[in-house]
Parts: C-alpha cells; structure tokens; sequence
C-alpha cells in the first residue's frame, strides 16, 4: 500500500476512533492508567 | 511429461495479465521452455518465479535469462526463523519498554469497577486484524491526545501463519504507542504487510 493512501486511512480512522472515544466518554480518563497500570511498568 | 491442455487454453484467454508458471521437478525446465514459446506468439509475458533453493533458483534464471519474454523474475524472500523472530520481537520489545511502553493486563482495572473504587467507565476493545501497526498507532495518537482511559487491542493471526504471531503483533500494538515507532526505528516505507514490516524492523538492530 502506497505511503499516502496508508496516511489517508490513518488519518479518516484517527477521526472515527475519535468519535468512538467520545462517544464512550472516556476522554480525559487517563488517570485510570497512571494509578492502576504503573506498577506494570517495565513488566 | 508434456505440456496439459488446460496451460494451452491458459494461453487463448485475451488478458494482458502475463502466466506465472510454477516450477516443478516434475513438469520440467524443458517443459515450460516450450510453454514459454507458446506464451510467446501468444504475445504473452512468461514470468517464472522459484523458491525451493539455490539449486533451482540457479536453473531458473539460467531459464529465464533465455526467454525473450521473460522481463522479470519472481524470487520470494524468506521469512526469517521462528528464533530470529522470537529473538527481533524482544529487542523491539525491550526498546519500546525502554521508551516508556509496556503492556498491561486490563483485570486490575475491571477489579477496580467491580468494588466501586473506579467510577463506572466503558473499555473499548479494538480488533486489529491488518495494518496492525498503522492502525495502532492511529488509535494511540488519539487516546494520547484526548488524554482517554483504557483501551483493548485484540489481536488475530491470519491461519496460515505460524505459532506466536500474535506476540509478533503485540509488540507491533506496543511499538505503535511509542514515539518514535517502528517507522523511525526502521525507516520502513510503503507497501509493507505487517509481517513485512516486523520483519524489516530486524534492519534496525
């Protein structure tokens, strides 16, 4: 697959993802991340 | 053995598309010698491809330097063994780990929901099944930039590929997360398969 159609696809799903995201309301949630996953870190 | 009727019908079909016979021992290099000829005042290409080992591929070029309508040849690169792979996926593994990613289990936070210590919260799970790496990071992007809670990446290999593929497109999924990924590690380019692209990642080591 051509480079430019690769970044065609990557950036129309960027936005779907986005509006799944969204749609979630898990945006800004990344907090569950830090206090719950950073004892995995370098695991 | 002699050519079969079915490759000389192949032949009668009005398409542009060149034959691509395959070799075998059987059939014989005089055999598709004389297919190549048919292929020829047909106005046909007559693209041999080989794969078995130096031996064969030594006879076909010596075949196809031979065949005036032979412009190409088809040579597949082999996939690196399951230990070079084993061994490429750790590297890449312990680079992205060293850049901050790393792979989490997601049962801690679905604990955490259970007994109330996380507010009530929705895990998206992805299924990725090609342009894993691409595909990945397209989502990475958008979790970094929305600041986003969790999400699952669900990983299939295709069947015809061999055991631990998926630990192979794990570390694709943890190398789409890091900045920067696989395309600066291994200045990959287009037209690359996810396995294509895992493998050239072996240049970068």
């Amino acid at each position: 697959m051509p480079e430019p159609a690769r970044a065609q696809i990557m950036d129309s799903s960027e936005g779907w993802f986005a509006a799944v995201l969204r749609a979630l309301q898990i945006e800004g949630r990344h907090e569950v991340l830090e206090s719950y996953m950073k004892d995995e870190r370098g695991g | 053995m002699t050519i079969t009727q079915i490759e000389c019908s192949v032949l009668e079909i009005p398409l542009p598309a060149p034959l691509r016979p395959a070799w075998a021992p059987g059939r014989g290099l005089s055999q598709l010698r004389k297919m190549a000829t048919l292929a020829e005042v047909a106005f046909k290409k007559f693209i041999l491809h080989t794969w078995p080992n130096g031996i064969g591929l030594g006879a076909n070029l010596h075949l196809a330097t031979s065949l005036p309508n032979c412009p190409w040849f088809a040579f597949p690169v082999d996939s690196p063994s399951l230990a070079d792979r084993v061994y490429l996926a750790q590297q890449l593994r312990q680079v992205a780990q060293e850049a901050g990613v790393f792979l989490a289990p997601i049962d801690r936070v679905y604990r955490g929901l259970a007994v109330g210590s996380i507010e009530p919260l929705s895990v998206p799970a992805f299924n990725l099944r090609g342009l894993t790496y691409d595909i990945a990071r397209a989502i990475w992007r958008v979790v970094r930039r929305t600041q986003a809670g969790p999400v699952i990446f669900e990983l299939a290999r295709r069947l015809n590929q061999a055991a631990r593929m998926e630990y192979d497109l794990a570390v694709l999924v943890q190398h789409g997360a890091s900045t920067p990924g696989l395309d600066d590690l291994a200045r990959l380019s287009e037209d690359l398969t996810d396995e294509q692209r895992f493998y050239q990642a072996r240049w970068a080591f």
